[in-house]
């Protein structure tokens, strides 16, 4: 595996960092990346891998009706955004 | 304890202790550095009757149910020396005067309830009027700032989040309210709950009430600190990889991390979305079963919550007078053996022991237990939480909610917003996750890092399996320095090993206050880790009851 390279994660997270700051992290994130490492170490053949909790989190109820609801709230979670133009959200312009 | 000698203490915040029944005194082995003080000590009502100095305000007696005591006094209109029932009004002021006087040097709290006044008033008028006031009512209660509340701020402890207002509750929120307590306020946490001192949250450093120049524990430090300080009689936190066990440990009080799926996590700002649970903290056992009957169980917006029955918690607690000669009788513990030796601090290695001792005289059968892939849950519990963060955090994009950086193009304002919003512990762990998750790197990292997780939680299993209840330390030290470890996050991430195997299995764990060790003049607190089987929270909180009722005077 390549170590880390801020630059490009940066690019992959849209995440911008001053020249300070990725000199900073950089060695902070290879460090405990090397920390990682250790789960190399480790003998895991057969080992499923557990994408959750070791208990069944069972909900009875399944999946939920196909009905209509109404949502009472999008005055309050349009109030949010930032910049609107009537009913759009205004975002810059997309380069690419 | 006369009546009025108990009201006068609810008055000034502090409860006397009930008597306790247990064993006869006797002194435990000094450790040679540092000296393990007393921490029940009877018939004391404050810590400066002790002549301890903390060079803080006087911390909240342990092991006192205020929650429950506070209700109690409601619905009997118990009167207090002054001749004035005990009304939620006055005892909110009581909280509110408390939490103001105490904020300058604690600094828990990131938003105080406007409305907390009004809403007491209206559970007076209930009250007045013979209503069931509800299970919480008119109770102050603290709610860590990664739980959204639609009427007041919440950031996630972030500027990203800087003035965003919620337009929901949280559903563990909802059932406060439903319950009648009152919201006091928003409480101090590590960014996102990204860290273990509360050093990271983007707005101020809150101090530990037992030492100011020490941190209180994270990420939930700023619940902690509240319920220590008596800024409020308990709190919801939240708990990734110990962030509720931690700032309890730290802070002597008494912190529940439900097993995952016992309480919606719906409205809790997600960081890792298969470890996040919330849960309480509080004074003592009483208040935390109270707190967690209020708001565990099914929810629909929430498809990882359970819909197994939820007890009443506060049924299983049997009063100290109430107990048998050997309460504890029958019952097994283990304790871990990765836990006690290299890596932790002897004195809290020997509270701990300590504590051990105490159970077994209690009647209780303590044995060493092993889990063998005990330190590989560090690493892997960071993949997985790195990774998990990254992922849940890419919705902070400044369009749709918190403040945006101005850009002529959208990935360079995406990039500014997230890289302005966020602080360096967030965009380390953004950057650690991106990392791992990349194309090619999955099998390296993610995946061992769940292979890992199913290894940990077949070793969880068997040791369970054979009865027992584990015990551990909660954390390798008691409270440190403000400033020891921000410049190292690995050693802040080593902290956090005996909290975190509990999350990657989704098990159920109480942190119980047990000992002080002095250090550099202090008396810090230190917590015993009760580790349980899933969905077995009725069985920790009764034995922690017991614990907590009958510790010994040192």
């Amino acid at each position: 595996v390549k170590p880390p390279n801020v630059g490009e994660l940066c690019e992959k997270a849209r995440l911008s960092l001053t020249p300070d700051e990725a000199a900073e992290i950089g060695p902070q994130i290879s460090r405990v990346v090397d920390w990682f490492g250790q789960l190399q170490e480790v003998e895991l053949d057969n080992v499923d891998p557990a994408i959750r909790v070791g208990h069944e989190v069972e909900s009875q109820r399944g999946l939920r009706r196909d009905e209509h609801l109404d949502f009472t709230e999008k005055d309050s979670m349009v109030a949010s955004v930032g910049e609107k133009e009537g009913v759009f959200i205004k975002v810059p312009k997309i380069l690419n | 304890m006369s009546h009025s000698r108990h009201l006068l203490a609810l008055a000034s915040g502090l409860v006397s202790t009930p008597a306790s029944t247990g064993p006869g005194n006797w002194i435990p082995p000094r450790s040679p550095s540092l000296t393990i003080q007393s921490f029940f000590p009877r018939g004391s009502t404050t810590f400066s009757n002790m002549g301890v100095n903390t060079g803080a305000q006087d911390v909240v007696h342990p092991r006192s149910p205020k929650s429950l005591h506070l209700r109690r006094s409601f619905i009997s209109g118990e009167r207090s020396s002054a001749d004035c029932a005990r009304t939620p009004g006055l005892i909110v002021t009581e909280y509110l005067d408390r939490l103001r006087e105490k904020e300058p040097d604690v600094k828990s709290f990131l938003h105080i309830s406007s409305s907390a006044l009004d809403e007491a008033a209206e559970i007076d008028g209930r009250l007045a009027r013979g209503d069931d006031p509800g299970p919480l009512a008119g109770i102050p209660i603290a709610i860590k700032d990664n739980l959204c509340t639609r009427g007041m701020p919440s950031t996630g402890g972030s500027r990203i989040l800087d003035g965003y207002r919620p337009p929901y509750d949280a559903t563990a929120v909802k059932r406060l309210k439903e319950s009648g307590a009152v919201l006091i306020g928003k409480t101090n946490l590590d960014e996102f709950g990204m860290g273990s001192s509360t050093e990271s949250s983007a707005y101020q450093v809150t101090s530990n009430p037992w030492d100011l120049s020490r941190v209180p524990g994270g990420s939930s430090g700023g619940s902690a600190a509240a319920v220590a300080a008596g800024q409020c009689a308990c709190a919801l936190g939240s708990d990734t990889g110990g962030s509720i066990r931690q700032p309890a440990s730290f802070c002597g009080v008494v912190g529940l991390k439900p097993t995952y799926g016992r309480v919606s996590r719906f409205g809790l700002m997600a960081y890792a979305s298969s470890l996040d649970v919330v849960g309480c903290l509080g004074t003592s056992v009483d208040d935390v079963s109270l707190l967690l009957t209020a708001i565990a169980g099914h929810d629909p917006a929430d498809a990882t919550s359970s819909s197994k029955v939820v007890p009443n918690y506060l049924k299983a607690l049997v009063p100290a007078k109430e107990l048998p000669g050997n309460p504890l009788a029958g019952m097994k513990f283990g304790i871990i053996k990765e836990t006690i030796g290299e890596g932790v601090e002897p004195a809290v290695a020997q509270v701990v022991k300590n504590a051990v001792v105490h159970l077994e005289k209690l009647g209780a059968v303590v044995q060493e237990v092993s889990l063998p892939t005990f330190s590989l849950g560090l690493p892997a519990y960071y993949v997985l939480a790195a990774s998990e963060a990254s992922s849940n955090l890419s919705r902070y994009d400044g369009i749709r909610y918190g403040p945006r950086v101005v850009a002529d193009e959208l990935n360079a304002m995406y990039g500014a917003s997230r890289g302005q919003g966020f602080g360096a512990e967030v965009k380390r762990r953004i950057l650690m996750g991106t990392y791992a998750l990349s194309a090619g790197y999955y099998d390296a990292f993610y995946k061992r890092a769940q292979q890992v997780r199913t290894l940990i939680q077949q070793d969880f299993k068997k040791a369970l399996e054979d009865g027992h209840i584990l015990v551990s330390p909660v954390a390798p030290s008691p409270a440190f320095k403000i400033g020891e470890k921000v410049l190292d996050p690995l050693s802040m991430y080593l902290g956090d090993l005996m909290t975190v195997n509990v999350n990657m299995a989704g098990l159920p764990a109480l942190s119980l206050p047990c000992g002080l060790i002095e250090d550099e003049g202090s008396k810090l607190p230190v917590g015993l880790q009760l580790i349980g089987n899933a969905f077995e929270e009725e069985e920790l909180l009764r034995v922690g009851h017991i614990f907590e009722q009958t510790v010994p005077t040192w």
